[in-house]
């Protein structure tokens, strides 16, 4: 528990110290925090502490895999092969742009042909043309002279 | 260590990636010589599995085929480079979480997986050699139980030798934000080893 008792230093301090630790202090905030090392032994120890914590972290070096560059170049002209050579950035924007204009002409061409859909709804052509039933049951009277019912046969 | 400055003016890979931008494979080979030990080390660290390592590196490899013509100098060639891999492995570790939490297929038991790395031969002591693998070992398991952001941060800090205000370009993140990071990364990494005794 001795390690939890170090790290009871400010905080401000200790990111001092890792920046000390990291070489990133200007040498003016350098000379000054070794000053206060060398008076401050909680504050020593604390560097102590996470110089070697930071020094404890360690990783062989990662080596080449065999090939590696071999299978990337090749995996290039696979790809380039499948792309085809990139459409300049204008020829692209300007796809894009008549993609847009045709869209926008298709659903400008499809809300006219709904409109007028609509109208033809509304403004039946042949409802003038077509006798309601009532008007067939006039004129079936006036036909038969004036009778209800279904016309007597002729003797 | 990765040679600090942002202009990009004196950077020797400007060239070669225009050359690459134009469809130029014996350029793209120079730059990949250049910097694939980098880019599959920060992807065995960062992933920490061999195999999925090698698939990233050469995804990434891929994409800087791909948009090499896009690309825009604001830095150096490498940072560009580099953001490409951590984005491309962080994206991969964000997807495998995501796996982690399905409850159907079998689930991989991480320790179980293949070590990132091949240790190399530290000579003819064995006992150094099972210390060396003990402590890649304990560093791995550490690394690994990291969030993402932090992983990152720190690999760069520590294994690329990166500076603060290189990985705040490489992330894309300010350089209080790589500190703060770092700082909370360190906090788990100390918890880590007190857990462990």
């Amino acid at each position: 528990m001795k390690r939890r008792t170090d790290r009871a230093i400010p905080a401000a301090d200790e990111r001092l110290l890792l920046r000390l630790l990291h070489g990133e202090l200007p040498p003016d905030e350098t000379a000054a925090l070794e000053r206060r090392l060398e008076g401050e032994p909680a504050l020593a120890a604390r560097y102590r502490r996470l110089a070697e914590l930071w020094h404890g972290l360690e990783l062989p070096p990662a080596a080449v895999p065999v090939d590696f560059r071999r299978d990337v170049l090749r995996a290039v002209e696979r790809r380039v092969a499948d792309d085809g050579t990139p459409a300049p950035a204008w020829l692209r924007l300007a796809a894009a742009a008549a993609l847009l204009v045709g869209l926008g002409l298709g659903v400008g061409l499809g809300r006219l042909g709904v409109a007028a859909a609509g109208e033809q709804e509304s403004w039946p052509v042949l409802v003038d043309e077509a006798p309601t039933l009532a008007e067939r049951y006039w004129q079936s009277l006036e036909a038969s002279g004036g009778r209800l019912g279904p016309e007597e046969p002729r003797r | 260590m990765a040679s600090s400055g942002s202009s990009g003016s004196d950077d020797p890979d400007r060239d070669l990636l225009a050359r690459v931008a134009a469809g130029d494979h014996r350029a793209f080979a120079e730059l990949m010589r250049r910097h694939e030990s980098r880019v599959i080390g920060l992807c065995s660290r960062l992933l920490d599995d061999r195999e999925a390592a090698r698939d990233a590196a050469q995804e990434v490899f891929l994409k800087v085929y791909r948009k090499a013509a896009g690309f825009r100098p604001r830095g150096k060639v490498y940072t560009w480079l580099y953001r490409i891999a951590v984005n491309h492995c962080l994206n991969r570790l964000r997807r495998r979480r995501i796996v982690r939490f399905l409850p159907l297929g079998e689930i991989k038991d991480p320790a179980a997986e293949e070590p990132a790395f091949e240790p190399v031969d530290e000579g003819p002591d064995p006992a150094r050699r099972l210390a060396a693998r003990r402590r890649w070992q304990a560093t791995r398991a550490r690394i690994a139980a990291l969030p993402p952001g932090q992983r990152a941060v720190l690999v760069l800090a520590r294994f690329e030798g990166l500076r603060y205000r290189q990985i705040a370009q490489v992330l894309g993140i300010s350089e209080g934000a790589v500190e703060s990071r770092l700082f909370r990364a360190m906090r788990t990494l100390e918890r880590a080893q007190e857990v462990e005794g």
